[in-house]
């Protein structure tokens, strides 16, 4: 098909940022994954301003309330949309509560993680060698283990804690990064402007940070999105096991596991709720970052 | 005409893409007789490949033939369903494509590939279609057929894979053979052998063979008559020796002329300016128009192909 | 074969690294002592219980103890059974291994026929959907979506049982294994879909299955033989490193669903402050690792001629 696509006429040269955006939106689907996504951090943010209750505020929530169901009023008046937990908390509340850490702990993780994993793999592109192979050998090393036994290892030997399973979820994620930044910075690291730049014995930190660097963000942004789910999902996943972040920081996963107990009795809502707000978060982060994988992707055929 | 093997009649196939329709092959016409090797020539992207894919119906999407007729002994293929077109490919008309490294499915073994193609259109056992295939081999001249069978593909070299090709084009002995550029990706002597062998099994058998190149001096060896195709359409047609002794068409002699070997030592190269027009965005009338050296203002109408002197050109000003 | 036994060499320096690290980790970061005694000895027990172990030797000789101990299948005694930590895993281990596999079936038998129509018929309404669905599969988180299938099944309408593992081999054992195995399947589910659909999308762009049509051979056996074939080797070999995954992520299947299984095992443990049952857990799910990405390792290069030629040249 060559044949066709060579005699296809030039286009006139627009901003890559620009065409990134057009490209992006022009699936709906994306399009709407994005708008969720907005909203969802919208909400995380203004969770005070937002919520009827501050849920973790004890003298507000009384077990008067306990199990209300869905569309009933509470004793301070409110109506509780969404019911109501074991101990009284609006669940509405309690979710956008909960998606606050679970995004925070996500997100933050999720970018430490980020510039941990860029750093050490532009390391390794740069400087080659036996530096490279031992960093790589770790990397592969830790990545032939699935992300969730290494997360129960690290916490077995770290303890509970918010900030020991912040570093265990920084540790599961790194390894990602520095592979995919690795591998983009070799492909780019033998391409010609790099052997320009060095001729003109520009310092070695100058080159990777100003030209090796950009070219390596588009890989980066997507498995930066994937991963972010993966880890909020992962998080979540720990503190339904009670093995993740502590009661004072409930987040969405700790929500569910309250609720596992009364799912046999019929009350669905505990659980069922602050899952759609996990649900929703991971699946438009996943949206975002699959056609952020297609439109940055120069090999697809559309 | 039941005598000719393929009569090709205004031939349409068009791609219709997002950015427009791309017309790849435009009116084309050709016969081909039994046992005759006829030569479709010209640049990449004129439209031969899709002219080739066009008459067996391996068009894949968005392009499409939209007209013209394919009368390959008598029937005319664009009026076949799917599994009656089936039966034709690969046993009555066969292909050969460019490069063997990817036609041949490397995780599968040569005799895999081999033997399905013979039970897919006669009904043998095994062991005859292993047969089959193993004589298939002698005739292309691979030695120890028996181990090459149970072989995979990337234990061959490159021109003991087209052999392999043209040996599976061969084992259903089709009446036409439409080989792809098949010589381009080999070395220049292996190529020298393929096209003489290829030369012989055609006088031998009477198949007929249409052989799809950019490279003219691959056509001059070998075929007997010779189609040059410019921007999905033939501009010159006739006898191999005619045309390229006198290329009729403006187009015809700067390729020709264009051949290193032709050139004197030391002269400049001789080349055609310009680049093969944009087929999304074709100037109206003559294709050529905007290259030739011998462009008027009636080129702007297209010229039909005619006839002088046995030949067909598509010209006003033919040389 | 030599390349068979240059695997096993490299495997068995994976585990014995993985050991190295284990071993370090308790050392560096907490205190061995406190990871591997209950918290309601006495000093004097402490004490004892210290030189018993060899605690009080250098780390280096403390290490070959250890190593020595778990060659010798002694990795400590559960301090909530009171039996050999080693033994409990080994136990629970048969219930695990029934859930993954039956995960990881399913996850074949529906992945691969769902990702291939997928990638044959890209624009069509129904590979839409199953694109869509693939998603859904993996951004779900699998707890939640084990909660609602209980939630479904079980309590509202009850054709399931709800937890539990039931008779092993019998209906009333499948019956009981459908919904986890299920759950534990979606993820990979989806995973194997979008792999099926991308490799089956780029073979059928390849030229050996236009050649393949232009042999004039019928369209299934281009999709059976000469595609399926190609991505199958791709497949698999994510799908056998995601084996090792399904059972580590078993833990949360197991927790939901009350499957007694090491998955729950382990989690019961850490919560309990069982450490040694947790080491056992880690060590033999290292070795399981090991061994199911050697044997994938091996499957790879029967499956993918190309490799076997390489590996006999290197």
């Amino acid at each position: 098909m060559s044949a066709v696509v060579d005699a296809l006429p030039l286009a006139k040269p627009e901003s890559p940022l620009r065409r990134l955006g057009r490209e992006f939106f022009s699936s709906p689907v994306a399009t709407g994954a994005f708008g969720l996504l907005l909203l969802i951090v919208f909400l995380a943010l203004l969770a005070p301003l937002l919520s009827p209750q501050n849920p973790y505020d004890l003298a507000k929530v009384t077990v008067m309330d306990a199990r209300l169901e869905p569309g009933e009023t509470s004793s301070a008046g409110f109506m509780m949309w969404l019911g109501a937990d074991g101990a009284g908390r609006d669940m509405w509340s309690a979710m956008l509560y909960g998606l606050r850490i679970s995004l925070g702990v996500g997100v933050a993780s999720g970018v430490v993680a980020l510039a941990i994993g860029t750093a050490v793999g532009l390391l390794a592109a740069y400087r080659g060698g036996w530096i490279d192979a031992l960093i790589m050998r770790v990397v592969d090393l830790q990545l032939s283990f699935p992300a969730i036994l290494v997360a129960l290892i690290l916490v077995a030997i770290l303890g509970r804690g918010a900030d020991k399973v912040m570093i265990a979820l920084i540790l599961v994620q790194w390894a990602y990064y520095a592979r995919t930044v690795r591998g983009s910075a070799l492909v780019e690291r033998r391409k010609e402007y790099i052997e320009a730049a060095q001729c003109l014995d520009l310092p070695p930190r100058r080159i990777v940070f100003r030209h090796l660097l950009p070219n390596v963000i588009a890989p980066m942004i997507v498995v930066g999105t994937l991963q972010t789910a993966h880890a909020i999902s992962l998080e979540a996943t720990l503190s339904f096991l009670g093995v993740g972040l502590p009661l004072t920081e409930p987040s969405l996963g700790l929500l569910i596991a309250n609720g596992f107990e009364y799912m046999l009795s019929g009350k669905y809502w505990i659980s069922f709720y602050p899952g759609l707000a996990l649900l929703a978060t991971i699946m438009s982060i996943n949206l975002v970052g699959d056609r952020l994988r297609d439109v940055l992707n120069p090999r697809l055929d559309r | 005409m039941t005598d000719k093997t393929l009569v090709v009649e205004d031939l349409k196939t068009h791609f219709f893409t997002r950015a427009g329709v791309a017309k790849a092959v435009d009116g084309v016409s050709f016969e081909v007789k039994p046992g005759e090797v006829l030569g479709l020539v010209g640049e990449s992207g004129c439209g031969k490949t899709v002219t080739g894919f066009s008459i067996l119906g391996l068009v894949d999407p968005p392009g499409r033939v939209v007209g013209g007729r394919i009368v390959f002994d008598g029937t005319d293929l664009l009026t076949l369903k799917e599994d009656e077109l089936r039966k034709v490919r690969g046993a009555r008309i066969s292909m050969v494509f460019q490069d063997p490294m990817m036609t041949l499915n490397p995780v599968l073994r040569i005799d895999t590939q081999m033997v399905e193609a013979v039970l897919a259109h006669q009904s043998l056992g095994r062991d005859e279609a292993l047969r089959v295939a193993r004589q298939a081999l002698e005739r292309v001249g691979i030695p120890s057929p028996d181990s090459r069978l149970r072989s995979y593909p990337h234990q061959f070299s490159g021109g003991m894979r087209q052999r392999v090709a043209i040996a599976i084009a061969l084992l259903n002995k089709p009446k036409l053979i439409i080989a792809d550029e098949p010589t381009t990706a080999l070395d220049v002597t292996i190529q020298a052998q393929i096209l003489y062998e290829a030369q012989k099994l055609c006088r031998e058998s009477g198949t007929a063979l249409i052989w799809i190149t950019h490279d003219l001096s691959v056509v001059a060896g070998l075929a007997d008559r010779i189609c040059v195709m410019y921007a999905g359409r033939i501009v010159e047609q006739g006898s191999v020796d005619e045309v390229l002794d006198k290329p009729l068409h403006p187009y015809t002699h700067g390729l020709i002329g264009s051949v290193p070997s032709r050139n004197r030592r030391g002269s400049p190269l001789a080349q055609i300016p310009g680049m093969t027009p944009a087929l999304l965005n074709l100037p109206p009338g003559c294709a050529f128009r905007t290259r030739c050296p011998r462009a008027a203002p009636a080129c702007a109408q297209l010229p039909e192909l005619e006839s002088r002197n046995g030949r067909l050109v598509r010209c006003f000003y033919p040389l | 074969m030599v390349f068979v036994i240059r695997r096993l060499l490299q495997s068995a320096l994976v585990v014995l690294v993985m050991s190295l690290v284990v071993f370090v980790g308790v050392h560096l970061v907490g205190d061995p002592v406190h990871i591997l005694i209950s918290d309601e000895m006495t000093q004097a027990e402490i004490d004892a219980f210290i030189h018993r172990l060899g605690l009080d030797l250098p780390v280096h000789q403390q290490y070959l103890h250890f190593l020595g101990n778990a060659l010798r299948g002694d990795l400590g005694n559960s301090f909530v059974f009171g039996e050999p930590a080693l033994k409990l895993i080994l136990q629970r281990m048969p219930a695990t291994l029934e859930l993954a596999f039956a995960a990881f079936i399913l996850a074949i038998v529906f992945g691969i026929p769902l990702g291939m129509y997928a990638g044959l018929k890209p624009e069509s309404p129904a590979s839409r959907a199953i694109m869509a669905g693939s998603i859904l599969g993996f951004s779900l988180p699998t707890f939640w979506v084990g909660l609602m299938l209980i939630m479904v099944f079980a309590v509202m309408l009850g054709w399931l049982p709800s937890t539990g593992r039931g008779d092993f081999g019998t209906w009333d054992g499948i019956r009981h294994l459908i919904l986890p195995a299920f759950n534990l399947a979606l993820f990979k589910m989806a995973l194997v879909t979008r792999l099926a659909r991308a490799g089956t999308r780029e073979a059928a762009l390849q030229d050996y299955v236009k050649f393949a049509r232009a042999k004039g051979l019928s369209p299934s056996r281009v999709v059976l033989v000469h595609i399926l074939k190609n991505i199958l080797v791709p497949v698999v070999t994510v799908l056998g490193l995601e084996l090792g995954g399904l059972i580590a992520f078993s833990v949360v299947t197991e927790t939901v669903f009350a499957w007694p299984g090491m998955g729950k095992l382990l989690i019961d443990s850490i919560q309990r402050l069982d450490r040694p049952v947790i080491v056992a857990y880690l060590v033999i799910t290292v070795v399981m690792f090991v061994v199911i990405n050697l044997v994938v390792d091996l499957l790879y290069s029967a499956l993918d001629p190309r490799v076997r030629l390489k590996e006999a040249k290197a």
